[in-house]
């Protein structure tokens, strides 16, 4: 089990309310500031449904309940280019992990699709909350094919760069390919 | 010079003399050994195992001196012997786990006329046993864990407070916060624990003597830059241990523990790494050493009497390799396990004084009948004049003149040997030679050769593996290459194909690493500097040159077919590997396939997945070497049974399993072979795929053949669906002969419950059959207690039909009243319905719904029609409240109409409700009627439901 500096805390005063930086659902490429914005992509894979995951930057992000049904997904959000960082995030009302800085900041660069990583968290509901598997992973062809079949668009018009854990080629990789004519 | 054989004695299952070559069905191959955990009881008279035989587990006992064995427990279907010892010569404890669960059981064994018989206890104390301590008069040290605040404890406990769950009144030896794991060593009698640290993951070990209050230290891992391998005390400040720190190979050491310093070294082998050291409990001295010559495991015995005897047991197995695995010294009796390359083992009871070997058993004997494949094992040298050690498999007969160059992973420090290994011999029976390559980094040849391996991914690993495989094609020629590995051999598999692209014709790759930059960035626990230090020791330090080694970057140069296959949950080569290469080569436009397992780690932890994996990559190579049909006319009836069951099981699991990708097309591919070689469940699976419609064009008539041809196979599931759809007269002509015929096929092939139920339903209806009323209420009388839930539906439904069919009598209806009656418990009294609603039902709120009327019924998404209605007592004085009961059917209405769905209701007086959903089944149907009987058969209701559907009559009609 792998728990890279999560403090697991108990809530007892709810936390105060953040922004919610806009999902993109349709594949239409239209930032709303070319110079200082761009997209965030991120993967959430989570065993049993969350209360809330929190991320901290130049425009606050809280995904909640709604969003965060057990289940595999992908969010991508516009949000202002800087340095942001995985916050929190709460398994239910009372308890929450708060991520310690340092192994879960990313960046994200303008007019850019910014792949982030997977946040993949896992837990068994009825032991131990400290025993939590959560990782922030590089599926970074995954990622791809996602925006490909669902935002093939955006993708044409942006690049799409590996802003997650480490530093990772492959995205530039197959963009080579792509414009060498070989991918089919 | 010749040396005196053993007197080598049947004794409990005759050796099979005569084996032939032939395809191994997998299930035999990859199965658990028929017997295991071989031990000696204390007085030496009787020898215990754990056997497993057609899927059943079960402890048995031989009675040495006549021979007899006699099973004294089982085990059920979830609960797996780990481990066991004797505590006396009546006593046994169990290890047993089930589940995440592990549990203790004590046996104790009373003898009873010729019997012995066990009565099992189970320990109510929940912890692990880490040893009995005959010092302190057979105390059990026991480990209890406090589930809150994780404290360890150590009991000195009797049996009787173990059984009682009484540590309280035990007495307390340690008590452990650091999460530590502890180790008995009964030689010396000392406690050894080993702490792993947190920070850094090192490991620290420490020992004392049971009694003593502190521990001293032993020896911590992050001191160590070599290997360090305890073997055992030899005295109070000395110890044996295996290790390279002055060698190049695992030598045997001396350790002095009080200045933790190796002090000498007592053998060394010139060529290879020691694996293994044993002590003379008598004399506390080294007494030999093991390790693998050319691929065999070896034995050096020190004391000239015991290489004199180990002589013996060679001349006597020649060609064999072996080890003794229990010595009883009271009766100089051994249990001695040999084995080969080409043989699983077997276990003989060897009688030191008279050098008797006494056969035990095979451990597979369901594999005696097929020859096995032999290997060799041959030097190269390879670049840089290295001498490499590989081992070729070749088939005893029919090859298909197919080579499977298979390199290990690792690469550093894991190695192949001349080991029975299940794999090879797999793709052996089918054909396939094997080369498997012992390439610098493998363990074995000591610390210089393993480290020649860092660091070397793609390049020197590689040319060794080629200069064993030119050697090897240079000598045999074959025709037909594959390169099939796992993880780092995944890698090797896909490199070899990109630099050798004439030769290689197809790849196999299985939870491989295709991305070195990759394992460097992972994730973000694998970006820490401890994870990066910890593969560099493989793969060498971060380097841009890493790139240009993986396969991912190389794949345009990729020639050959490749297979790739991964376990999603992979931790050591995570899912991103295989996906991205698979990913890049699909949109390279490269001939590529893939089996991804959900749950699956770095491997298969079931028989199922190993079945499924070998089978199926079996299928491929079969496929893109363009490979006959398996040859399988020297099998058995048996076998090939299983071998179609092979096929059969992969196609299901395409059809229906979580735990691959569903796959339709696939799924009918492998039914398909499986139907050839006579699969009835293949047959029926493809019967539903034409009936169902799904893949396949909806095709009834198609879909009849294949299901006659699998009843006609010996299919139950067919003969009984046949028989029902002749008795319904459902996309047949309604033959009641017919049917009957198929429930009497289906009775001969698997006699059980269900199929009573319908010859009851014949029997009471006369329905193709001389009606009998008795033999109908005997077969609807059977004891039901232990029906399922399905087996209690299907019994209603035939009730349902006695009341309600067109052949239904007044004689038959007054049989089978009682027994309803008896089952459903109601009062019978004549009745009336008063229909409330009807119509479409929906369901307004939680406990809300409404019906509305309409003149035709739509198929959409989930919509029910239905009817809700009261059942009135005909007289006014029947007590209100009174449960009583109706007999129902659905009748579809179709150019062939039939019964859909019947059965009884029952309940009081008001809110009775009925409804059916309609399918997309239904869109060849006219309309559904729905008819309400007593149980007198007297029809009280009938509502038709006009369906709108969307096929034109004539579409209708060819149903």
């Amino acid at each position: 089990v792998a728990k890279i500096g999560l403090l697991i805390l108990v809530m007892v005063f709810l936390t105060s309310c953040s922004s919610t930086a806009p999902k993109i659902n349709q594949d239409m490429d239209k930032l709303k500031d070319e110079h200082d914005n761009g997209y965030m992509l991120i993967g959430i894979d989570n065993s049993h449904d969350i209360h809330s995951l929190r991320i901290s930057g130049p425009d606050k992000i809280k995904l909640t309940w709604e969003d965060l049904e057990e289940g595999k997904r992908y969010f991508l959000l516009e949000v202002e280019a800087g340095h942001y960082a995985l916050n929190d995030v709460k398994f239910n009302r009372w308890l929450k992990a708060k991520f310690k800085a340092g192994k879960w900041n990313f960046s994200i660069k303008a007019s850019n699709v910014n792949y982030v990583g997977h946040l993949d968290i896992s837990f068994d509901k009825y032991a131990s909350i400290s025993s939590a598997y959560i990782q922030l992973e590089n599926r970074s062809s995954e990622a791809l094919k996602y925006m490909q079949s669902n935002f093939p668009n955006i993708l044409k018009s942006r690049r799409m760069i590996y802003q997650g854990p480490g530093t990772d080629n492959y995205l530039q990789y197959f963009e080579e390919l792509t414009n060498k004519g070989l991918i089919k | 010079m010749s040396y005196f054989r053993l007197s080598i004695l049947l004794f409990l299952l005759a050796l099979a003399h005569f084996t032939i070559a032939k395809p191994i069905p997998i299930e035999k191959l990859f199965a658990p050994p028929f017997i295991s955990m071989l031990k000696f009881s204390p007085d030496g008279n009787y020898l215990s195992y754990y056997k497993y035989v057609d899927g059943k587990k079960f402890f048995s006992l031989i009675d040495i001196k006549s021979g007899q064995t006699q099973n004294i427990g089982s085990f059920s279907k979830k609960e797996y012997l780990q481990s066991y010892f004797w505590d006396d010569n009546d006593t046994l404890f169990f290890e047993i786990k089930k589940g995440d669960r592990t549990r203790y059981i004590i046996v104790k064994l009373t003898a009873k006329d010729t019997k012995i018989v066990a009565k099992p206890q189970l320990l109510q104390a929940s912890g692990y046993i880490l040893g009995k301590i005959e010092q302190e008069g057979g105390k059990i040290l026991f480990s209890h864990k406090n589930r809150f605040n994780h404290a360890q404890k150590l009991y000195l406990a009797t049996t009787e407070a173990l059984i009682k769950n009484d540590l309280d009144h035990s007495e307390l030896l340690e008590v452990d916060y650091e999460q530590s794991e502890f180790v008995y060593d009964s030689h010396s009698n000392k406690l050894i624990s080993v702490t792993r640290s947190e920070d850094d993951g090192s490991v620290n070990f420490t020992y004392k003597d049971l009694r003593d209050k502190h521990w001293k230290s032993l020896f911590n891992s992050k001191d160590l830059d070599y290997s360090f391998n305890p073997i055992a005390f030899i005295n109070t400040e000395t110890m044996l241990v295996i290790s390279d720190k002055d060698t190049d190979k695992q030598a045997l050491y001396q350790f002095d523990i009080p200045s933790k310093t190796l002090t000498n070294v007592l053998f060394e082998h010139e060529t290879y790494d020691l694996v293994d050291a044993d002590i003379s409990k008598e004399s506390n001295t080294p007494s030999s050493v093991s390790f693998y010559q050319h691929g065999r495991l070896t034995e050096h015995f020190f004391a000239a009497s015991q290489q004199k005897e180990a002589k013996i047991i060679s001349a006597s197995f020649p060609s064999k390799q072996f080890y003794i695995t229990q010595h009883h010294r009271g009766t100089q009796q051994k249990i001695l396990k040999t084995f080969a390359a080409d043989d699983p083992g077997t276990y003989y009871l060897y009688d030191y004084v008279s050098k008797k070997a006494t056969l035990i058993s095979k451990v597979y004997p369901g594999l005696s009948e097929y020859a096995m494949a032999k290997d060799t094992t041959f030097t190269v040298e390879s670049q840089g004049k290295i001498k490499i050690e590989a081992i070729l498999t070749q088939p005893i007969e029919n090859s298909n003149q197919g080579l499977l160059i298979m390199p290990h992973g690792g690469p550093v420090g894991i190695r192949d040997n001349s080991n029975f290994n299940f794999k090879v011999q797999y793709f052996a029976s089918r054909g396939f030679s094997v080369l498997r390559v012992n390439f610098r980094g493998s363990s074995g040849y000591g610390k210089d050769f393993a480290q020649q391996g860092v660091a070397q991914f793609g390049q020197a690993i590689e040319q060794d593996i080629s200069a064993a495989f030119k050697q090897v094609q240079a000598k045999h020629k074959f025709k037909r290459i594959c390169t099939i590995g796992s993880s780092y051999g995944g890698y090797s598999a896909y490199m070899l194909a990109i630099h050798k692209p004439s030769d290689i014709d197809c790849v196999v790759a299985t939870y491989g690493v295709y991305d070195i930059p990759l394992l460097f960035n992972e994730s973000n626990a694998k970006t820490s500097q401890r994870y990066r230090d910890f593969v560099a020791k493989t793969v060498g330090n971060v380097d841009s040159s890493h790139q240009q080694l993986s396969p991912v970057y190389l794949a345009k140069q990729l020639q050959a077919p490749s297979l790739i296959i991964a376990g999603k949950e992979d931790l050591i080569a995570g899912f991103e590997h295989s996906h991205r290469m698979l990913f890049t080569l699909n949109k390279l436009g490269k001939d590529v396939e893939s089996v991804f397992y959900q749950d699956t780690g770095h491997g298969h932890d079931t028989f199922w997945g190993e079945w499924h994996e070998h089978a199926l990559t079996y299928d491929y190579l079969r496929r893109k070497l363009q490979l006959p049909q398996l040859d399988i006319s020297a099998n058995s009836k048996e076998d090939k049974a299983l071998l179609a069951k092979e096929l059969d099981r992969i196609g299901d699991s395409f059809y229906h399993s979580i735990r691959i990708q569903q796959d339709n097309e696939k799924a009918l591919y492998f039914y398909r072979q499986a139907a050839e070689l006579e699969s009835s469940d293949a047959m029926h699976n493809i019967a539903s795929f034409y009936l169902l419609g799904e893949y396949l064009n909806k095709d009834i008539s198609k879909a009849l053949i294949w299901y006659k041809r699998s009843a006609q196979a010996g299919g139950y599931k067919a003969a009984i669906y046949l028989s029902h759809l002749y008795f319904e007269g459902k996309h047949v002509e309604k033959n009641y002969q017919t049917s009957w015929q198929y429930l009497q096929q289906a009775q001969n092939i698997k006699p059980n419950s269900e199929v009573d139920l319908f010859i009851a339903r014949a029997y009471c209806l006369g329905a193709g059959v001389e009606q009998n009323l008795q033999l109908c209420k005997q077969l609807l009388e059977q004891d039901s207690s232990k029906e399922s839930e399905q087996l209690q539906q299907q019994k209603n439904k035939i009730f349902g039909d006695i009341f309600t069919h067109e052949l239904s009598s007044k004689e038959a209806r007054k049989m089978i009243r009682p027994v309803v009656k008896r089952q459903y418990d109601f009062s019978l009294f004549p009745i009336e319905i008063e229909e409330n609603h009807y119509g479409k039902y929906t369901r307004t709120d939680f406990d809300k719904y409404e019906y509305s009327e309409m003149d035709t019924y739509s198929i959409g998404n989930d919509t029910k029609i239905g009817v809700h209605f009261d059942v009135e007592p005909e007289s006014l004085f029947e007590p209100r409240g009174k449960s009583t009961a109706i007999a129902f059917r659905w009748i579809r209405l179709t150019s062939r109409s039939a019964v859909e769905y019947g059965g009884i209701l029952f309940g009081t007086r008001y809110d009775w409700e009925i409804y059916r959903t309609l399918s997309e089944k239904d869109k060849t149907t006219s309309a559904y009627r729905l008819e309400l009987y007593d149980l007198y058969g007297k029809q009280l209701y009938s509502r038709t439901f006009n369906l709108s559907t969307r096929q034109t009559p004539d579409s209708a009609q060819a149903e």
